[in-house]
């Protein structure tokens, strides 16, 4: 079972820029690298099969008892005290709220290396007194650290009050619109840990890709590249065209079926010939455990 | 071979093959000025021809100090906004991408180029709106170099150095910067191909001038 499950993991494992160097040493072109983001994020959205994460994430609750959700949710598992969520969900991997803001924005290097440095205006829990947990991570230059609790949380003579968030428990919660979840009021100030599942991302909020992936965002550029040659008059580019879109179109087909077919998959196109939302099926969100 | 080789190999092609019409004086350093003219356009040639990689002959510098300057380039009509700021020489714009890197010298942080004002819509992007963007003035300073304008920084806007790859038009400007040092003109910056392709066409070019100028009219025999 449990082989089965691992061969279930998705394959969704290289950065999206690894389709400069397939577009390089195959296709001998070359592209600048923004422009290769901004088209291989929107040719994603066409080849559409994204991997999944469960993932945990440490949201600051604003005054009114809002916050903002990662990027790439998919869907939530549990919102839970930041205490409960340390010890119940350790085992996930952890987006860090600080450099990935919930909004469908894709944030660059820029943001992510800023967060190496301890971040200047620490939140700091107003019942406590105690600073934001990810305040004291160890970070390493991507802003990924170990998640340590602060020593300040464990001094005995701090001054305590009785903290809803310094419990365990589950929090009620409901979602404002697709970017904002809002809890009671009395949690103002608090951070609270939020297990969910959402699109493989890496440390940039990129999405990962897979092997095939990666060869079809390539020629789907290069097809690109000859496209704006062509246009130029470069008859060599222009009469190569139509190989190269010949190609993609099986790249891409090839893209969306994945290396190795488990037995659930196989289920889950079996039961697409009879289900009544057979479109569901293999759905690129698909939560995988 | 140097630049100073090169032109010496002209005059005496063009001296050999000048032999016999007339005696010419040549200044070396007007064939030195001509001979890059002629360097970048043998370049863009083989280019198209898909026989040389323009990127192959960028030039890097490592180093260049950032500070910020009134985007205006009216000192009289300042806008009060002062984005960090750089000049380099002048870049061979003919070339798709001029400018093959520019960010940060450790590699981590790159920007955007652009080369127009095409940058007003960078934060119309789809994925990298939010990244940094440059932007090369079209216009030259008082002293021939061109400003370069950098945004989005962010917190970055505190960078110091950077650093830029970047195909230049003449690359010996770079003596007239700071950034001499980096810059050697031990060999010239073009292969060998490169040169043996510009010091022909500028014989070819000086032969056929003075030989036609010095062509003795003959006279006219046809009988009617």
């Amino acid at each position: 079972m449990s082989a089965q499950r691992n061969a279930a993991v998705n394959e969704h494992k290289l950065n999206i820029r690894s389709g400069i160097p397939v577009l390089s040493s195959k296709y001998g072109l070359t592209v600048d690298e923004y422009d290769y983001l901004d088209m291989a994020v929107d040719l994603l959205r066409d080849i559409s099969t994204y991997g999944t994460t469960e993932y945990i994430a440490f949201l600051e609750i604003d005054k009114v008892g809002n916050a903002l959700l990662p990027c790439n949710i998919d869907c939530i598992d549990a919102l839970v005290t930041r205490k409960m969520g340390i010890k119940n969900f350790s085992t996930r991997v952890e987006y860090d709220t600080h450099t990935l803001v919930g909004t469908d924005a894709y944030y660059t290097a820029t943001a992510i290396m800023e967060s190496a440095r301890p971040h200047p205006n620490p939140i700091v829990n107003r019942h406590s007194g105690t600073a934001h947990p990810l305040a004291a991570l160890d970070n390493d230059n991507l802003g990924h650290g170990q998640t340590l609790e602060s020593p300040a949380y464990k001094t005995p003579n701090a001054p305590r009050f009785i903290d809803p968030t310094e419990q365990d428990g589950y929090i009620s919660y409901h979602l404002v619109d697709r970017k904002t979840i809002s809890v009671d009021a009395k949690f103002a100030g608090s951070i609270l840990a939020l297990a969910y599942t959402g699109i493989s991302v890496d440390a940039e909020g990129f999405p990962l890709i897979t092997r095939k992936q990666s060869n079809a965002l390539a020629i789907m550029i290069a097809k690109y590249v000859l496209f704006k040659r062509s246009l130029k008059g470069d008859q060599g580019a222009a009469n190569s065209l139509a190989f190269v879109t010949a190609e993609a179109g099986r790249l891409i087909q090839a893209a969306s079926i994945p290396e190795n077919i488990t037995d659930n998959e196989i289920d889950g196109l079996l039961d697409a010939k009879t289900s009544f939302n057979r479109k569901r099926v293999n759905r690129p969100s698909r939560y995988r455990r | 071979m140097t630049l100073v080789q090169m032109a010496a190999a002209v005059r005496n092609n063009t001296m050999g093959g000048m032999d016999g019409v007339d005696v010419l004086a040549f200044s070396l350093e007007q064939l030195q000025d001509e001979l890059i003219l002629t360097a970048s356009s043998v370049i863009i040639k083989l280019s198209e021809q898909g026989t040389l990689d323009l990127k192959r002959l960028h030039q890097r510098i490592d180093g260049i100090r950032v500070a910020c300057k009134d985007i205006s380039s009216n000192c009289d009509v300042p806008t009060n906004v002062a984005p960090p700021h750089f000049t380099i020489p002048n870049i061979n714009r003919f070339a798709d991408m001029p400018i093959s890197y520019l960010g940060s010298m450790d590699g981590i942080l790159d920007f955007k180029i652009y080369f127009d004002r095409e940058y007003r819509f960078h934060k119309f992007r789809l994925a990298t709106g939010k990244g940094p963007f440059a932007w090369v003035s079209t216009t030259a300073n008082s002293d021939g170099t061109y400003d370069v304008f950098l945004f989005n920084m962010g917190k970055y806007n505190n960078l110091k150095f950077i650093s830029i790859e970047m195909l230049l038009d003449n690359p010996y400007d770079l003596l007239n910067t700071d950034y001499y040092e980096q810059f050697s003109n031990a060999e010239f910056y073009a292969p060998l191909i490169v040169q043996q392709e510009a010091i022909d066409m500028l014989t070819k070019k000086y032969v056929n001038y003075y030989r036609q100028l010095k062509m003795h009219q003959k006279p006219n025999v046809q009988q009617l």
